[in-house]
């Protein structure tokens, strides 16, 4: 009862102004206890704060949430409140007890199932509802007990109207949010340092440490232990969770196209061949994690996963079989196998449920109707009585009622004002070999969340208070588990598939850079153009136009030369603008910031906080790009141009100094230096092997030479005399220079040394050759052969062209089948048409 | 190069012994194991490492079959509603593990209409061993066995209305009978021998996988019915695993990593040893 002990006058305007509402039941201003000395901590700091102050922690919160959107196309966002939720030591200690004492009872109850099956027996578990459950997994019976424990799991509390907690749901297979909710106790003691310090909140690093721990039991004795965390891929909403814990944890981050099993062990495809894995976290469900085992088929199974944990060479956590737990036909005898298992109530149980003969008499609008069969069946008492009534009298054995859960408000900011919203606690609990440990702390959310991951979600961080600073856990070096040197050295090995999104990311970056450079130029010369219409400028921008239109210099990088045939000076600016926001225009700048958006998203957990916040910024642009029309002005389009490449520069600068290359960070660097090698033999060939008049072919050289920034450089170089062989002896030949075709042959060179190879010391492999023979082609050539032209066409720079660009694609399609190929696709084998007895 | 689990090797249970029996696959294998599942099936895990064109899987096995098993089965006096209301609720480990059975699973859905049919030998105090009889020798003489008429897709629906298929057909039909009742039923895969016309010498690789279904009578255990054929079996039928329905028991699943299309051939080869 915050009211009771405060003078309305005394509190801020935007606090009173929330107090005096009307609540049904709100944790402020009816829980929390008479004197609620957790909230008088809080709001004693703030109180100095404006509506405004608050408002803008609320908006600078938004800005560092990057668990909220998951990927361009859904604009999910979860509003991360600037206000803390206070707990009150008795009430969480209270609240730990519950967590403790039902995690034991739900291990029990697990072993039991998979065991030995007293409770079905006894009739304790209504064992045919439990036989039709589709989380009853018959597979668990032939697995080693010890991998059926559970280890990570969460439940969702909440408050009923007279101040007691009730569970909403257990999460026993992958529990969600912790992740959100590491995040968000990462922004909150950056926007709230002071007040999370005055308010002796309990720190939630013992836990994560404690998680870790658990993971490395399993790893300890073991030289070079793998742990991956298994995702379904970006396509999951929850995509960007995995990736923070993976990033958190440094356990690499894998699909199940990435693992495969061989000899009965779990295999990752990694750059350096197969890998074996020790430990899987698996973010998957359990029904369809083995695809050759399981009879449910699934994308995102492992076959012979299975097999693999019944051998006892890896370790899925969370253990397989545990979705069983959070079915209606557990769950709503949980108090009785309290009594049974533990001989004690549950100190927090779930609403009261009937069966459909004992509802008769009830009030229905008090209800709701659940089914055993599907959990997403909830029918409203009130709203849905004639469809209950229609399903009960159809098949009353398949139903129960439940006392439909009344939520506390807890306030959230909002546009400039508190409002009170529902919330639902969901709390974290690990089962190690010392006990069940509780995360001090909960994801505060408001139930208003769907499961459609286009709606967003209203979170909280929430504030444990301790009774006095003491208690607070010191901050203490993590124990070495092990002893040896070695370990310090090992980095995380990463995947095939992550090593090419790597090789794409590396890949576009350049194309975006030199696509937006080339359309700079063009911008420029078509604006000149217009101001001062002569034949030559006229013919440099036609040729550019073309180039673009028909792909030459821009990706796919079409090889053919560029003519001036039906140019239209007026048609310019459309030109320009399809290169920069048309979707159906393969490499345009939007689809080329799409793919690169996509590719760092698929690299996520290897990326930095800031590299993030770029790509965050990049996805902006591109909902930007899709809202233009060719109405945009000249100018528009300029500075969006250099929003992108401003943004490009800032990622690149944020990846350079934190890129080890044993992470595959030198597949990024190649893919960067073949782009942009594809990109000036497609320049010259296209735009310099036509014979042309003198002031044109010098001002296309130099048209040239600014797209890849070697304007300045070829002047100061070739001071006295300037042609197109000095163009193409600084582009293409010269070793030294940073820019040039040959440089970049040779950083590929360098960088290949970085692959792992299987041939004999002496030979080289076929991906080496083709830069080799590139290389040699460069060094072997002179820039007067290259100018050289027969009938007006510069024949022999074609040829040379050309030959570059053959060895290029070669090492790109050795890289993929030596590197980056996935296993072949599986199949599997159909036993059908089989011919049966006869008789 | 391509992962495979297979329930080829016989069950030892009330009507027959597997003495022993030994896998041979080729190409080599570079991994095998066995465990036993949910339905005490044994299951042969493999793994062929190699690429190969063509996987032969042979299972040997040397089985004793219990003749005499069923001879009292006709002096059992038991009205097959009292079993069923003894798997309603069920007080053993015996009658909760067949209890299981008597659910409808995804091969074997319950309608009305075969609740219907199955009513017409599960009258009222009906001894539970006539009654089978009975459903079995209705399924023989009324459904039309048809091979090519249907695949292992097919719903049980198409199968009870058009009134044709194949053995597992007519078995899974059984089983969605027996369960409408309450009764509990089990799926059966294994083999069948066959008897070359009088006078002709036996075929190699003449016989024949086959499915049928068992019935659980309490205190007694698992009784096989064999409906393609109308027979109890006795000395041709060898049991390989049992399930809820065919995807308990696919003999062979397998998944093959790249290649093409596939195509399964079955040879069957029983010896009598005596």
């Amino acid at each position: 009862m915050y009211i009771k002990n405060h003078s309305m006058s005394a509190l801020p305007k935007w606090l009173s102004l929330y107090l005096k509402k009307p609540h049904v039941h709100d944790e402020l201003a009816n829980h929390g206890g008479d004197s609620p000395e957790q909230w008088d901590t809080l709001f004693n700091r703030l109180d100095s704060l404006t509506a405004e102050d608050i408002s803008s922690r609320a908006i600078e919160i938004s800005q560092l949430l990057q668990n909220g959107s998951t990927n361009i196309e859904s604009r999910s966002q979860w509003h991360f409140d600037p206000l803390p939720f206070m707990f009150s030591k008795a009430e969480w200690t209270l609240l730990e007890d519950g967590i403790k004492q039902r995690t034991i009872l739900l291990n029990k109850i697990q072993q039991d199932i998979y065991g030995e099956q007293k409770l079905l027996l006894d009739g304790h578990i209504p064992a045919q509802k439990l036989y039709q459950d589709s989380n009853y997994l018959r597979e668990g019976f032939s697995l080693p007990p010890e991998e059926l424990k559970l280890f990570f799991t969460a439940l969702d509390v909440y408050r009923t109207p007279s101040g007691e907690f009730k569970v909403l749901a257990d999460h026993c297979q992958c529990p969600l949010g912790m992740g959100l909710l590491v995040e968000s106790r990462i922004i909150a003691r950056r926007i709230m340092a002071e007040e999370f310090a005055e308010c002796n909140v309990q720190q939630i690093k013992g836990f994560l440490k404690k998680f870790q721990e658990g993971i490395n039991e399993y790893t300890q004795y073991m030289d070079d232990p793998r742990v991956v965390i298994l995702t379904q891929g970006i396509e999951d909403p929850n995509y960007n969770e995995h990736a923070f814990l993976s990033a958190y944890f440094g356990y690499t981050l894998v699909q199940s196209a990435d693992l495969t099993v061989r000899n009965g062990e779990v295999c990752l495809k990694s750059l350096q061949g197969l890998g074996k894995i020790n430990v899987i976290i698996r973010w998957v469900a359990d029904r369809f994690i083995d695809s050759l085992e399981q009879t449910e088929y699934s994308l995102h199974g492992i076959p012979g996963l299975l097999q693999a944990v019944r051998e006892g060479s890896v370790k899925v956590l969370n253990p397989f079989g545990s979705g069983v737990l959070s079915s209606p036909i557990i769950q709503c005898n949980l108090a009785k196998l309290s009594e049974q298992l533990l001989n004690k109530p549950l100190i927090i149980a779930e609403p009261n449920y009937y069966n459909v003969a004992q509802a008769e008499t009830l009030d229905w609008s008090l209800l709701e109707l659940v089914s055993y069969k599907n959990k997403q069946v909830k029918l409203d008492g009130e709203v849905d009585a004639e469809k209950i009534t229609l399903l009960i009298n159809e098949q009353p054995n398949d139903y129960y009622f439940q006392e439909k859960p009344i939520f506390s408000t807890a306030p959230f900011w909002d546009d400039g004002k508190l409002i009170a919203k529902p919330v639902v606690f969901r709390c974290y609990a690990l089962t190690t070999e010392n006990g069940v440990e509780v995360l001090p702390s909960a994801l505060c959310f408001s139930n208003e969340i769907s499961n459609d991951p286009n709606v967003s979600g209203w979170i909280k961080d929430t504030w444990i208070n301790t009774a006095d600073k003491t208690e607070l856990d010191p901050l203490n070096v993590p124990n070495p588990i092990k002893k040896r040197m070695d370990v310090t050295l090992l980095e995380g090995v990463i995947s095939s598939r992550t090593a090419e999104h790597l090789f794409w990311l590396g890949r576009y970056l350049e194309r975006c850079e030199n696509t937006i450079r080339i359309l700079r130029i063009f911008i420029d010369r078509y604006t000149e153009l217009a101001i001062s219409p002569d034949s030559t400028r006229r013919n440099i921008v036609g040729r550019f136009s073309n180039a673009i239109c028909m792909q030459h210099i821009v990706y796919p990088y079409i090889e053919q030369v560029s003519t001036l045939d039906d140019f239209d000076p007026l048609l310019s600016k459309q030109v320009a603008f399809q290169l920069l926001a048309d979707e159906q225009c393969a490499g345009s700048i939007i689809n080329t910031l799409k793919y690169l958006s996509n590719a760092a998203v698929q690299t996520r957990e290897l990326l930095s906080h800031d590299s993030r916040r770029m790509i965050n910024d990049i996805n902006v642009q591109v909902q930007l790009l899709k809202n233009t029309n060719m109405n945009i002005s000249t100018r528009a389009m300029q500075s969006m141009l250099d929003r992108a490449i401003g943004s490009i520069m800032a990622f690149n600068g944020s990846i350079t100094d934190c890129m080890p290359n044993s992470n595959g960070w030198f597949l990024l660097e190649i893919g960067r230096r073949i782009e942009r090698s594809i990109q000036i033999t497609s320049l010259s060939s296209a735009l310099l092997t036509e014979e042309l008049e003198t002031p044109e072919e010098m001002s296309l050289i130099e048209a040239v030479l600014s797209c890849q920034v070697s304007l300045v450089t070829h002047k100061r170089r070739y001071r006295m005399y300037q042609s197109i062989g000095t163009g193409l002896e600084l582009l293409l030949l010269d070793a030294e220079y940073p820019r040039s075709l040959l440089f970049q042959l040779e950083q590929i060179n360098q960088l290949c040394q970085h692959l792992p190879t299987k041939r004999r010391p002496g030979l080289i492999a076929a991906h080496e050759k083709a830069i080799l023979l590139s290389k040699t082609t460069c060094y072997l050539t002179e820039k007067d052969y290259l100018q050289k032209s027969v009938e007006g066409q510069r024949q022999q720079l074609i040829e040379f062209s050309h030959n570059i660009r053959m060895n290029l694609d070669t090492f790109c399609d050795v890289l993929l089948l030596q590197y980056f190929s996935h296993t072949q696709t599986a199949n599997k084998l159909n036993w059908t048409n089989i011919e049966q007895a006869q008789s | 190069m391509c992962q495979n689990q297979a329930r080829l090797t016989p069950k030892t249970d009330r009507g027959q012994i597997c003495h022993h029996s030994r896998i041979e696959i080729s190409p080599p294998t570079n991994y095998l194991r066995q465990f036993t599942d949910y339905f005490n099936n044994n299951v042969t895990v493999f793994e062929i490492a190699t690429q190969h064109k063509i996987l032969t899987v042979t299972m040997i096995s040397e089985v004793e079959l219990l003749v005499g098993a069923n001879n009292n089965l006709n002096d059992l006096d038991v009205p097959w509603d009292e079993v069923r209301d003894l798997l309603a609720k069920p007080n053993t480990t015996e009658l909760l593990k067949a209890a299981e059975f008597t659910l409808p699973s995804q091969l074997t859905p319950l309608d009305d209409g075969i609740r219907d049919y199955a009513l017409v030998s599960f009258t009222p105090e009906t001894n539970l061993i006539d009654a089978c009889n009975h459903l079995m020798a209705r399924i023989f003489h009324g459904f039309y066995y048809d091979p090519g008429f249907t695949t292992i897709s097919t719903p049980l629906s198409v199968v009870f209305a058009q009134k044709r298929g194949v053995c597992q057909d007519f078995a899974h039909f059984a089983l969605a009978c027996l369960r409408s009742m309450g009764l509990a039923g089990r799926y059966v895969s294994g083999y069948i021998e066959t008897m070359p016309p009088e006078g002709e010498e036996k075929l190699e690789g003449a016989d024949a996988t086959h499915a049928w279904f068992a019935v659980f009578f309490p205190g007694v255990g698992w009784v096989d019915f064999d409906p393609t054929n109308n027979v109890l079996p006795t000395d041709q039928h060898i049991t390989l695993a049992v399930g809820r329905d065919f995807s308990d028991v696919t003999p062979l699943k397998g998944v093959v990593f790249g290649g093409g299309s596939q195509q399964l051939d079955v040879a069957v080869d029983m010896i009598r040893l005596e």
